[in-house]
């Protein structure tokens, strides 16, 4: 690591361990809210950033992270922290046969597929009353304080940043990358393609789910809608395509700066911020579709590209 | 069970089917014409349901009437969509995805529009309450005449395709798109209208629904999976296999619902698409999946 | 001696429509077997047939003697048959480098051991200026020139090579035979697929097949078969078949 970067991360660092005792609770809240929102979208980023399995379903693993946590906690006394790791394991349980099964469809099946996913599972949370109290919901006692989330959620994003960091630089990173490009042609040189995009899905689970499991605490309430908000999913995608998709720090990047942004249009246009939010994707996708991270790269090698043409003449 | 009860909902089920029908005709159309699986779909269906109760419920407009005014909102919208979004992604390897994000994210529009304009509670339109008693079955009103509204609808797309200079345009695009061009149609123009017609159809198909179904926006997925669930089933491509598949699944669900309870039906046509796709890509009579 | 790749009595047809019918011949071990033929002779479904893309409706491909049925093409790459598509398909957002070194990873086990091969493979194919420069931007002699060094990568013991001449001017053509005869001089076996580009097949092949309507018409050495009745009316049409006889 460059001085640079480890200055940055310093301050980071710095900037995480201190708000809890310097910042309001709103803020704290925020902040929170936007790291869950960052490591769902280092999720999304692992699956459909890399290999472009464009997934739509990943709300469905944040809805079992928070039943999970909320089943624990109350039937069977975990404490929070152990929940939450338990939502992440049961979600990469049930991604091993959901990938499996869904990761065979090609392109628009897979997101149709994923799409579909989340309605059934909505349906067995409303069905199985037994289980998840259909839809009276779960309530759960109040488990640790703001601050104590806060740091869960600040090391989901920790996770995530290394996760995606040290996978784009192996050699699964490279085999993500070329089932991206060409699928087809990844197989013809070798890449058992199942099994990474199988392990990419897996991995990519745990993130929402963590996510969902720390939200359930925070919401101290689980029921089918609040568990699998369909507005969280386009959030997390926009973020994660803002920022760049298959890049370490895209999902940081678009995930800070959306968050605030849609704090700032929440506080000013209420009812009109998703719609305002659906535009932006829009927007996005037709003139920087790669986004923020790369369009910036560009411009800096043409940049440098025409300063060295200058500085030859 | 009776055999009464059983052809009770043997009809219920084919009417349902009518409608379920015409949702993926829309399908076949912009995914066969242009390769493009659209997201918002569902969304276009609710949409239009909302604008029919909404023009019901503020000015008593006979939703039959309203029904034009539903398809032509959507073909414009669909219009524009491809005009200025879809048309305007570059055509390589990353297509698809940016097509199907944009797509997603035209949803996402789509219900919070709707939500905004006509709130987030569930509405139907009770236009013709009652049915008429034939041979000893119940044929709703509402229902039957949902279920004749389709088959017109989609007997005039069928001539539209077959008979008009546009219609056959459309057709050629699917089949070649360099063959189409180099006979002088024209591409771009063809393609927004193709979309404009699927949107169009989806829009039809909302109208008719809001008069059998209550809907909230919230419900927009699960009709784009419906859609798609039709298709796939009947075999992208196949006119005939997609009416076939609308009432496989109508009468899956009709079934299902009276068997099991109501949302076990809602999740049935995610299972169908599941176990096609995996076991039968290519549905009843569809092309082979390259 | 078992020879590296037999085919033996592959049909396949699609949904009625025959494109091979029982089709058998061998390649031994490092040799360059030309597969001649007019379009749509089954070249390239016979080899989606032996890369393992496509599963024949009858007859088996036999590697080493190990029956290839029911392989994928991902294993029948990692067990040493390598290939180039007919239509180019570079990895187009990553550089050239990573292009092969994509094909070095089932034998490395880190992405830098990787990319150290993918280099030797690319100073071997002359290809090293172009190292960082992503795939897209690469000119269809080079990429087809990176079809043939992805498939070196995967260290196979033969490669399947589809129409790699067509579309090249003749500069390029010999630049490419050069490069199929660096194959043999490593040692790897060589299936060249060849519509047209007839003087190149002369000068490669060790022995030739020729495909007509999915039927092997004739094999054996370069000279007999470019004589042979039915290849000159495969070609040229029957009133030139008595010609050369």
């Amino acid at each position: 690591m460059t001085r640079l970067e480890i200055l940055v991360a310093a301050a980071a660092v710095a900037f995480v361990v201190a708000l809890p005792l310097l910042g309001s609770d709103y803020l704290v809240g925020f902040v929170f809210t936007t790291f869950l929102f960052v490591g769902m979208a280092y999720g999304w980023n692992l699956i459909s950033g890399y290999t472009a399995y464009v997934s739509f379903g990943q709300i469905s693993f944040f809805g079992i992270g928070a039943y999970t946590v909320a089943i624990l906690v109350t039937k069977l006394s975990f404490g929070w922290p152990l929940a939450v790791l338990a939502g992440a394991v049961a979600a990469a349980a049930l991604a091993v046969p959901l990938g499996w099964a869904m990761l065979r469809l090609r392109g628009p099946y897979f997101a149709l597929g994923m799409l579909g996913f989340v309605q059934v599972l909505q349906m067995v949370a409303s069905a199985w009353t037994r289980l998840t109290n259909g839809g009276e919901g779960i309530y759960l006692p109040p488990a640790g304080s703001l601050r104590a989330l806060y740091f869960g959620s600040a090391i989901l994003v920790v996770v995530g940043i290394a996760a995606t960091s040290s996978i784009d630089r192996s050699a699964f990173g490279l085999r993500l990358r070329s089932i991206g490009e060409d699928e087809i042609a990844a197989e013809a040189m070798g890449v058992d393609t199942t099994r990474a995009k199988l392990l990419a899905f897996v991995i990519a689970s745990a993130f929402p789910a963590v996510a969902g499991g720390l939200y359930a605490f925070r919401l101290s309430y689980v029921d089918p809608a609040s568990a699998f908000p369909g507005s969280y999913e386009v959030q997390v995608i926009l973020m994660a395509i803002f920022g760049g998709a298959g890049t370490v720090f895209g999902p940081l990047v678009g995930g800070v700066l959306l968050s605030t942004l849609g704090e700032a249009l929440w506080a000013r246009f209420a009812e009109l911020h998703l719609f305002l939010f659906g535009l932006i994707i829009v927007v996005v996708l037709r003139y920087m579709p790669e986004g923020l991270i790369p369009r910036l790269r560009r411009l800096a090698a043409s940049a440098a590209a025409s300063g060295r043409k200058a500085a030859a003449r | 069970m009776t055999t009464s009860l059983f052809l009770q909902l043997v009809v219920n089920g084919i009417m349902v089917g009518g409608v379920y029908g015409l949702m993926s005709l829309g399908i076949n159309l912009v995914w066969g014409v242009m390769g493009v699986v659209n997201l918002a779909h569902g969304d276009f269906i609710i949409a239009a349901g909302f604008l029919t109760f909404w023009l019901f419920a503020r000015f008593h407009l006979n939703p039959l009437v309203a029904l034009p005014v539903g398809v032509a909102m959507g073909f414009v919208l669909g219009a524009l969509t491809q005009k200025f979004l879809l048309g305007k992604v570059p055509q390589d390897r990353g297509a698809v995805k940016t097509s199907l994000l944009m797509t997603f994210g035209v949803s996402y529009i789509l219900i919070n529009a709707a939500q905004l304009l006509f709130g987030s509670e569930f509405q139907t339109v009770m236009f013709l309450p009652g049915s008429w008693h034939v041979a000893g079955l119940d044929f709703a009103k509402s229902r039957t005449i949902a279920f004749l509204m389709a088959s017109a609808v989609s007997l005039a797309l069928w001539a539209f395709l077959r008979f008009t200079f546009a219609g056959r345009a459309i057709r050629a695009v699917s089949q070649s798109v360099d063959g189409a061009s180099v006979c002088g149609i024209d591409i771009p123009r063809t393609r927004i209208v193709s979309f404009g017609i699927g949107s169009a159809l989806a829009s039809a198909a909302g109208a008719l629904l809001v008069m059998i179904f209550a809907i909230s926006p919230a419900m927009g997925n699960g009709y784009t999976i419906r859609s798609f669930a039709v298709t796939v089933i009947g075999g992208l491509g196949s006119f005939p296999g997609a009416l076939l598949g609308a009432v496989i699944l109508g009468m899956s669900e009709v079934f299902a619902g009276y068997l099991v309870s109501a949302q076990i039906a809602n999740g049935i046509a995610f299972l169908l698409f599941l176990l096609v796709l995996l076991a039968r890509p290519q549905g009843l009579f569809g092309r082979k999946p390259s | 001696m078992t020879p590296l790749l037999e085919i033996r009595d592959v049909s396949k047809s699609f949904d009625g429509l025959r494109a091979l019918s029982h089709v058998s011949f061998a390649v031994p071990h490092g040799k360059i077997v030309s597969v001649i033929g007019p379009n749509g002779a089954g070249k390239t479904t016979l080899f989606n047939v032996i890369a393992g893309a496509i599963q024949p409706s009858s007859g088996e491909v036999l590697f080493d003697g190990m029956s290839l049925k029911g392989l994928g093409p991902s294993r029948t790459a990692r067990l040493g048959i390598g290939r180039t598509f007919q239509i180019v398909r570079p990895f187009p957002g990553l550089t050239t480098l990573d292009n092969v070194a994509v094909a070095a990873l089932h034998n490395e086990r880190t992405r830098s051991a990787a990319r150290i091969f993918a280099r030797e493979v690319l100073e071997l194919t002359h290809l090293a200026p172009f190292a960082q420069i992503e795939a897209r931007n690469l000119t269809l002699a080079r990429r087809k020139r990176l079809e043939v060094a992805r498939a070196i990568a995967l260290r196979p013991r033969v490669i399947l090579l589809d129409e790699v001449m067509a579309g090249l001017n003749p500069a390029e053509v010999d630049q490419t035979i050069e490069l199929v005869r660096t194959l043999r001089s490593l040692g790897i076996a060589a299936v060249a697929g060849i519509e047209h580009v007839m003087q190149a097949v002369q000068k490669i092949s060790d022995f030739i097949v020729v495909l007509n309507f999915g039927e092997k018409v004739v094999e054996g050495a370069p000279a007999e078969v470019m004589r042979h009745p039915e290849v000159v009316k495969a070609y040229l049409g029957s009133r030139y078949a008595g010609a050369g006889a």
